[in-house]
C-alpha cells in the first residue's frame, strides 16, 4: 500500500468527523446524542494520532490514542451518571432546559 | 489498502451524519457504533492492531452498550426537525470551514515555514518502513514488530507510564463519581435535593431529618 | 573585641525590652498591677546590665579595636553587586554612650513612671509602649546599616507618637501626637532621600561601608553637601530644631515620665547622635556643617527667648530641652563631636531630673502645670526642690555640676576650633545662650519652689512617694556629683582639663583618615579663658535671675514694661511659629483639598471615573446578551473560536 496517498484522505475524514461532530453537539438538544457526538469528535482526533504515528514511524501515536479512548470512556461515564440525575429531578432531557447557569 | 481505506472512510462519514441528524437518540447510537467500527477497520489497516481491539471492545462494546441502556433506560423521544437557527450556521460555517482547510492543507503537504522545517510528506515518502506491509501479507513478524499490543505495552510502561498511571487514577476518580452521583440518599428524592441546592429551603435539622426517616 | 560576645550582647540588649513590650502588649492587662510594673522595669534593668556590660567590653578593647561590626543575618540580598542589607550591629565608644545614656537613664524614668502612673488603668499599655521605644531607640543607635538606622529612626518617631497620645481622650494630645509625628515624618523623608544619594553614589547602606568609601565624594562636593543636608533635615525633624521644632513643646501632653525619657534624655537627642554617626560624610562638606552649626545655635538662642515666658511648666523645661539641644547640634556643626556628645549625655541626665521632679511638682497639684498658680513650694517638697536645683544647677553650667563642663567644653572648643572667621560671633551667641538659660532656668525654680504660694492647692502638697523620689535623687546626685567627679579626674589625670575623660574615650570614633582625631585638646589656655568668661556669662545670668525673681530688684513687671512691647509678645508667642506654619501650610492645604473636594473631584475627575464605570456597565450589558446560560450557545461560542483558529492556522502555516 502507498500510504503517502491516503494520508490527505485520513486527515480530511477526521476533519469531516470533528467538524460533524461539532455541528452536532451545536444542534442537537439530547444531552444523550450530544454525548455521541462528543465521541465522534474523539474518534476523529483518534485517527489524526494513529495515521500520523504510521506516517512518522512510531507507536506514540497510537498510546495517544489509547488514552484518549480511556479518557472517553471516564467521560462517558461520569456524563450519563449526570444525565440520569437530571432525569431523576424530574427535568426534561433538553440540554437547552438546563439553563441555571443564566440565573 | 487504499480502497479499503476509502470504504471504509465513506462508511464513518456517512454513518456520522446519522449520528447527527437522526432524530431518534437510539438511531443516533446505531450509527455511533458503524462509524466506531468503521475506524477501527482503519485503524487495523494503519498497523494499529491492538487500537483495533479496544475501539472494538471498549467502544462499540462497553461503551454503546452503555449509551444503548442509558436511552433504554431513559427512553427520550423522538427530537424536532433540527431548526436552522444561529447556532446551526455557526456550526455548518465552522464544519466547512475546517474540513476544507484540512482537506487542502493536507493535499499541499502540511508544513511549517521556519528552518525547523517538518513535512509529512517529505517523512511519509523518505521512511517508511510499512512500505512492504499490506494487510494480505500474514506477516506475524512484521505484526509484532509494531502495532501489537506489545509494543504498546513497552511504550505505555516505560516512556508512558507518569501519563498512563494518572489515567488510571482518571478512571478510579470518574468510577467513584459515577456511583456518588447516582447513588440513592438518604435524605428524601431528588427534587428536594434540587431545592436544597438552589438555596430555595434552608438545610433540614438533625431532628427533621430523623422525622423524614421515621416516616418513611 | 570578640564579634560573637558582641552579638550575643547587642540581640539581649534590644531582646529585653522587645520581651517587655510584647509581654505587657500582650498579657499586660490580665496580670496585676505589680507584675506589669515589674515586667516594664525589670526589662529595662536587664537591658541596662547587657549595657554594662558592653561598655566594659568597649573600654577594655584596645585603642586600635575599640568598634566592632558584627551581623546578625542577611536581610535583603540583591546579588551580584547589587543592594544588600544585613541586621548588622555596632558597637563602638559612640553607641556605648549611647545605649548607656538610653538604658541608665531609661531604667530611673521607669522606675518612676511605677510612681507616676500609679494611678492610671493603661498602665499595661504605657509600659508596652515604653519598653517599645527603648527597643527602638537601641534599635537605632546600635544599627550599622543605614536601613536599619531608618527603621530605628522611624520606629522612635511611632512610640513617641503613641506616647505622646497615650491619654487619647484628650484631644489635645491626640492633635499633639499627630503633629509630632507628622513633623518627623518630614525628616524620615529627608533621610530616606539621602539614602538614596548615597546607594547611588557608594552602591552600599551598610555604614562602615559608606565611610570607608568616603573619600569617593569630592570634598565640599554638591553630592556629599546634598546628602549632609538632606540627613541635618532629619536630625532638625527628630531634635526639634528650627524649623522643625513646633512638635517639641505640643509633645508635652503626654505623661511627664515620657517627656523625660523621649522628649528630653533620648530620642530627640538622635539628630545629634545621627550628625556624630555621619561626621565622616560631614567633614567632607562645610556648607552643610555650617549651615548644621548656625541652626543650631539659632534655635538655641530662640528657644532660651521662648523659654523665659512660658508659664506651663514642662513646657519652660521643653524649650529648655530645645535650647540644649541646640547647642549640641551647634557642636556637631562645628565638627566638636565629642563636646556634643558629653553634652549630650550630661543633659540627659539633667533634664531627665529636672522633668521628673517637675513631675513630682505637678503630681503633687493634682495635674497643675501653671508655674503662676506655683510658687512656695519649697517648704512642703523640700527633697524635690533640691534636686530640682541641683539640675538647674546643671543646666545653668554652675561650675562643677554636669553642665559646666559639657557646656563650657563645648563653647570653648568652638572659639578654637569654630569654622572659618566667624568663631568669635558664635562665641559671643553662646555667651548670650549662657546668660539666657542661667536666667530661664532660675526663673523657673525661683518662681515654682520660692515666694508665696499663689493657690491653696499649694498648701495641700505633699512630698512624692519615694518611688518617684529615688529616681529623682540619684539622678541628682549623679548631675552635681559625676561632674565633679569627672572633672577632678580629668584635671588630676588627664591635660584636659573639659570633657577630657569623655573626648578620649569618644576619640578612637572621631577620627577621619586625612585628618586623625579630631578630638582637640582643650588645655590651651584661649579654651580655659573662654571657658572662664562663658561661666562668668551663666552666673551673670544666674545671678541676675535669682535676684529677680527672689528679691525682687528689680521687679520682673517693671523690667518687662521698660523692654520693647514686642520682645516679650514674641517670646511669649513663641515666636509666633504655629501661626505662621497654620497660615502658610496648613490653611493653604485645607483650602487646596477643599478646593479639589468641591470643584476639581466632581468636574474633573467623577466625569471620567463615572464614564468608565458607564462603559464597564455598558460592555457588561452588552456580554450578559451572550451569557445566555445555554450549554450550547457556550459551545457555539467555543467551536468558533476554535474553527477560526484552526483555519488562521492552516493558512497562515501553509501558506
Amino acid at each position: 500500500m502507498n500510504a503517502t496517498n491516503d494520508f490527505p484522505f485520513l486527515l480530511g475524514l477526521a476533519a469531516f468527523l470533528f467538524s460533524i461532530g461539532a455541528l452536532g453537539v451545536l444542534i442537537r438538544r439530547n444531552p444523550i446524542v450530544v454525548f455521541m457526538c462528543i465521541e465522534l469528535m474523539l474518534n476523529a482526533v483518534n485517527i489524526v494520532f494513529v495515521s500520523y504515528g504510521r506516517y512518522l514511524n512510531s507507536e506514540e501515536g497510537q498510546v495517544f490514542a489509547f488514552m484518549v479512548i480511556v479518557v472517553a470512556a471516564a467521560e462517558v461515564v461520569v456524563g450519563l451518571a449526570l444525565i440520569t440525575q437530571v432525569f431523576r429531578l424530574g427535568r426534561e432531557l433538553d440540554v437547552d432546559d438546563l439553563d441555571e447557569m443564566s440565573k | 489498502m487504499t480502497v479499503i481505506i476509502w470504504v471504509t472512510g465513506a462508511l464513518a462519514a456517512l454513518s456520522a451524519l446519522g449520528v447527527v441528524f437522526s432524530r431518534q437518540p437510539l438511531y443516533s447510537a446505531l450509527s455511533l457504533v458503524m462509524t466506531i467500527g468503521a475506524l477501527s477497520v482503519i485503524f487495523l489497516v494503519l498497523n494499529a492492531q491492538f487500537l483495533f481491539v479496544v475501539q472494538l471492545i471498549v467502544y462499540a462494546g462497553a461503551v454503546m452498550v452503555l449509551f444503548v441502556f442509558i436511552i433504554a433506560l431513559l427512553s427520550p423521544g423522538a427530537e424536532d426537525r433540527v431548526r436552522v437557527d444561529s447556532r446551526f450556521v455557526i456550526g455548518a460555517v465552522v464544519a466547512l470551514g475546517i474540513t476544507v482547510a484540512m482537506v487542502v492543507a493536507a493535499r499541499n503537504g502540511i508544513t511549517f515555514n521556519n528552518s525547523n522545517v517538518f513535512r509529512a510528506q517529505q517523512i511519509g515518502q523518505a521512511s517508511d518502513p510499512y512500505h512492504a506491509f499490506s494487510f494480505d501479507q500474514s506477516d506475524l513478524g512484521l505484526v509484532n514488530t509494531a502495532g501489537n499490543v506489545q509494543t504498546v505495552g513497552g511504550q505505555l510502561f516505560t516512556t508512558f507510564l507518569l501519563p498512563f498511571e494518572i489515567t488510571s487514577l482518571l478512571l478510579l476518580v470518574a468510577a467513584v463519581g459515577a456511583v456518588y452521583l447516582t447513588r440513592r440518599t438518604r435524605s428524601g428524592d431528588p427534587p428536594e435535593r434540587r431545592e436544597r441546592a438552589l438555596g430555595r429551603k434552608p438545610e433540614p435539622t438533625l431532628e427533621e431529618d430523623r422525622i423524614e426517616v421515621e416516616v418513611g | 573585641m570578640n564579634t560573637t560576645t558582641v552579638a550575643v550582647c547587642g540581640s539581649l540588649l534590644m531582646l529585653f525590652p522587645l520581651a517587655g513590650a510584647l509581654v505587657n502588649a500582650l498579657a499586660g492587662p490580665r496580670l496585676p498591677r505589680n507584675a506589669v510594673n515589674l515586667v516594664g522595669t525589670v526589662s529595662i534593668f536587664a537591658a541596662f546590665v547587657v549595657a554594662c556590660v558592653m561598655l566594659t567590653l568597649v573600654v577594655g578593647a584596645p585603642a586600635s579595636a575599640k568598634a566592632a561590626t558584627v551581623s546578625l543575618w542577611q536581610w535583603i540580598n540583591l546579588g551580584h553587586g547589587g543592594l544588600s542589607v544585613g541586621v548588622d550591629l555596632t558597637l563602638d565608644p559612640l553607641s556605648a554612650v549611647m545605649i548607656m545614656v538610653i538604658t541608665g537613664v531609661g531604667f530611673l524614668i521607669h522606675v518612676y513612671s511605677v510612681g507616676y502612673m500609679a494611678e492610671d488603668r493603661g498602665i499595661a499599655r504605657f509600659f508596652s509602649y515604653m519598653n517599645f521605644f527603648i527597643f527602638s531607640m537601641l534599635v537605632l543607635v546600635l544599627a550599622a546599616d543605614l536601613v536599619i538606622l531608618i527603621i530605628g529612626w522611624a520606629l522612635v518617631a511611632l512610640s513617641s507618637y503613641l506616647l505622646i497620645g497615650f491619654w487619647y481622650e484628650r484631644p489635645s494630645a491626640v492633635i499633639a501626637a499627630r503633629k509630632a509625628f507628622i513633623t518627623q515624618v518630614i525628616g524620615d523623608v529627608a533621610l530616606v532621600i539621602a539614602a538614596f544619594l548615597i546607594v547611588l553614589k557608594v552602591g552600599t547602606l551598610s555604614i562602615p561601608g559608606i565611610f570607608a568609601s568616603a573619600g569617593s565624594f569630592p570634598s565640599s562636593g554638591l553630592l556629599v553637601t546634598g546628602i549632609c543636608s538632606l540627613l541635618a533635615i532629619g536630625a532638625f525633624a527628630k531634635s526639634a530644631q528650627f524649623p522643625l521644632h513646633t512638635w517639641l513643646p505640643d509633645a508635652m501632653e503626654g505623661p511627664t515620665p515620657v517627656s523625660a525619657l523621649i522628649h528630653a534624655a533620648t530620642m530627640v537627642t538622635a539628630g545629634v547622635y545621627l550628625i556624630a554617626r555621619f561626621h565622616p560624610l560631614f567633614d567632607r562638606a562645610p556648607v552643610a556643617q555650617g549651615m548644621v552649626a548656625c541652626v543650631g545655635i539659632g534655635t538655641a538662642v530662640m528657644a532660651g527667648i521662648i523659654a523665659l515666658s512660658q508659664v506651663d511648666i514642662k513646657r519652660v523645661i521643653a524649650y529648655s530641652t530645645m535650647s540644649q539641644i541646640g547647642l549640641m547640634i551647634f557642636a556637631v556643626g562645628i565638627g566638636a563631636y565629642s563636646a556634643a556628645m558629653y553634652h549630650l549625655a550630661a543633659h540627659a541626665v539633667f533634664k531627665a531630673l529636672l522633668f521628673m521632679a517637675a513631675g513630682n511638682v505637678i503630681h503633687a497639684l493634682h495635674d497643675e502645670q501653671d508655674i503662676r498658680l506655683m510658687g512656695g513650694l519649697a517648704a512642703r517638697m523640700r527633697r524635690t526642690e533640691v534636686c530640682f536645683l541641683s539640675g538647674t544647677f546643671a543646666l545653668a553650667g554652675i561650675p562643677f555640676f554636669a553642665g559646666f563642663f559639657s557646656k563650657e567644653g563645648l563653647l570653648g572648643f568652638g572659639l578654637t576650633n569654630g569654622p572659618g572667621a566667624v568663631p568669635w560671633i558664635l562665641y559671643i551667641v553662646g555667651l548670650v545662650i549662657n546668660v539666657l538659660t542661667g536666667l530661664y532656668a532660675f526663673r523657673l525654680w525661683a518662681t515654682v519652689f520660692r515666694g508665696e504660694a499663689q493657690t491653696a492647692r499649694v498648701y495641700a502638697a505633699h512630698e512624692a512617694p519615694p518611688m518617684m523620689l529615688g529616681p529623682v535623687t540619684i539622678l541628682a546626685v549623679l548631675s552635681a556629683g559625676l561632674g565633679i567627679v569627672l572633672g577632678i579626674w580629668a584635671l588630676f589625670l588627664h591635660a584636659n582639663v573639659l570633657g577630657g575623660v569623655f573626648t578620649s574615650f569618644l576619640a578612637p570614633v572621631f577620627t577621619t583618615a586625612t585628618s586623625g582625631p579630631i578630638a582637640v585638646d582643650l588645655g590651651t589656655w584661649p579654651a580655659v579663658l573662654a571657658g572662664t568668661i562663658g561661666t562668668l556669662a551663666s552666673l551673670a545670668g544666674a545671678g541676675f535671675a535669682a535676684r529677680m525673681w527672689l528679691q525682687r530688684r528689680p521687679d520682673p513687671s517693671a523690667v518687662l514694661e521698660r523692654l520693647p512691647r514686642a520682645l516679650p509678645q514674641l517670646s511669649y508667642n513663641k515666636f509666633y511659629f504655629d501661626e505662621i506654619y497654620d497660615a502658610l501650610l496648613v490653611r493653604p492645604t485645607i483650602a487646596l483639598a477643599r478646593t479639589t473636594r468641591k470643584v476639581i473631584e466632581p468636574r474633573a475627575m467623577d466625569g471620567w471615573v463615572r464614564a468608565i464605570a458607564d462603559a464597564c456597565s455598558e460592555l457588561g450589558g452588552w456580554a450578559r446578551d451572550y451569557q445566555t446560560g445555554l450549554i450550547r450557545d457556550y459551545a457555539s461560542y467555543m467551536i468558533l473560536a476554535a474553527g477560526i483558529f484552526v483555519v488562521a492556522t492552516i493558512v497562515l502555516v501553509s501558506r
